[in-house]
């Protein structure tokens, strides 16, 4: 009788001990895949603010201060288009074609926002941007493609000098670019499948999925005249 | 069960915990790794935008008039970098920065504290240090730190976290051409 009861208080403790190993191993698994979605989050924005801050500082290179009002050609929150005279007095052509390539035209540089993908979460979902970038230098090719998925389609804002949003496009001097990025690769947990509405869901998908930020102004014409 | 076997069992649970906290510890800790590193990117993009809007001002009050080149004794002293009395409050040069303290705001909605400290620089060897009278250059020194408690920009001594600030210095100079 002994052992029996022995072998049924060992059984009921091990049922116990095997719950809670796996509740930890899930537990585990969901902390690793959201944190790993969360880090390639951050590595992705730092690539793209790279490119963009890149192109934006060139903003306004080459172009005659007489003419600060049309570096910006296109001005909307999902729509960027800016000149800035790439083939100037640029190495990197001069290293390819030689001399030839180079000319006193102005070149574009365009960002675009588009939606590129809807994740759903059985009745709630999280709406994706994308960002691309087609830049036009006189005498080359052009040069287009997506270079990153943001989650907001708000992107540029367009300030005067003193950083307030500008009345008219002529009147910008400054470009704001804010991205957030989040990646919904994220491990769906039990409390998310099991939420009783939309609402509930979506607060729950905010925690797991974690976003990041980078918010920046660019000057679009150095000034020269010091 | 013999008093072997519930010593065995207790053993066992109490490894069990200790396994699970330890998960949990650590989990805590690149939870906080990640949300460092997220608003030290917010923090460094707030950063250079503050860098970047520096450009649009002049070098000194003086040279807002832009019809004659300036000489060194025309630009404000050392002890006077700060807002001139004719501005009006309204920032019109790099040195009226010097010692302001504004508060900024990303996305993320956290506040973070901007101060700038402007001086007079030179070289000296092939270094750039302060010079306590007036120099073709200035140097603007942008200090950022997040206002939360506790700070979500920190550095770890001991078991406590230390609110740290990020830090960039930039050179700007005068000159002038006809």
């Amino acid at each position: 009788m002994n052992s029996m009861l022995d072998i049924l208080t060992a059984s009921i403790i091990g049922a116990v001990l095997l719950l809670v190993g796996i509740k930890a191993m899930d537990n585990a698994v969901q902390h690793f895949v959201n944190h790993n979605a969360d880090a390639i989050s951050q590595n992705k924005l730092s690539d793209l603010n790279q490119i963009i801050q890149a192109d934006l500082r060139k903003m306004g290179y080459g172009i005659h201060e007489a003419e600060v009002g049309t570096i910006i050609q296109t001005a909307q929150p999902t729509h960027l288009v800016f000149l800035s005279n790439l083939n100037l007095d640029f190495d990197y052509y001069i290293h390819i074609h030689g001399n030839q390539h180079l000319d006193n035209i102005p070149d574009t540089i365009e960002y675009i926002i588009a939606p590129f993908d809807t994740v759903v979460f059985i009745d709630t979902s999280l709406v994706l941007y994308q960002i691309s970038r087609t830049v036009k230098v006189t005498q080359e090719s052009i040069v287009s493609g997506v270079v990153g998925i943001i989650a907001n389609n708000t992107v540029f804002r367009y300030l005067d000098q003193g950083g307030e949003p500008a009345p008219i496009q002529s009147a910008t001097r400054m470009v704001e670019v804010t991205l957030v990025t989040m990646n919904p690769e994220i491990y769906r947990s039990s409390e998310l499948l099991e939420a009783g509405n939309p609402g509930e869901r979506m607060n729950i998908l905010r925690r797991l999925i974690q976003a990041s930020y980078w918010r920046q102004t660019r000057v679009i014409s150095k000034n020269l005249r010091r | 069960m013999g008093t072997g076997q519930s010593l065995l069992t207790i053993g066992a649970l109490m490894m069990i915990s200790i396994i699970i906290l330890n998960f949990y510890r650590i989990s805590n800790g690149i939870s906080s790794t990640l949300d460092f590193s997220r608003f030290h990117m917010e923090g460094l993009s707030i950063l250079t935008s503050h860098i970047e809007q520096l450009s649009q001002y002049f070098f000194d009050e003086v040279s807002t008039n832009i019809e004659a080149e300036k000489s060194l004794d025309m630009f404000t002293s050392p002890a006077n970098l700060g807002v001139d009395p004719n501005d009006q409050g309204i920032i019109d040069d790099i040195d009226d920065l010097n010692q302001v303290t504004l508060a900024d705001t990303g996305i993320s909605g956290v506040i973070y504290h901007i101060h700038y400290d402007v001086d007079y620089v030179m070289i000296q060897g092939d270094s750039i240090v302060h010079s306590n009278v007036r120099q073709y250059h200035k140097r603007v020194t942008i200090s950022v730190c997040d206002a939360f408690n506790p700070p979500m920009i920190y550095t770890e001594q001991g078991s406590s976290r230390v609110r740290d600030t990020l830090r960039i210095s930039t050179i700007i100079s005068y000159w002038f051409y006809n």
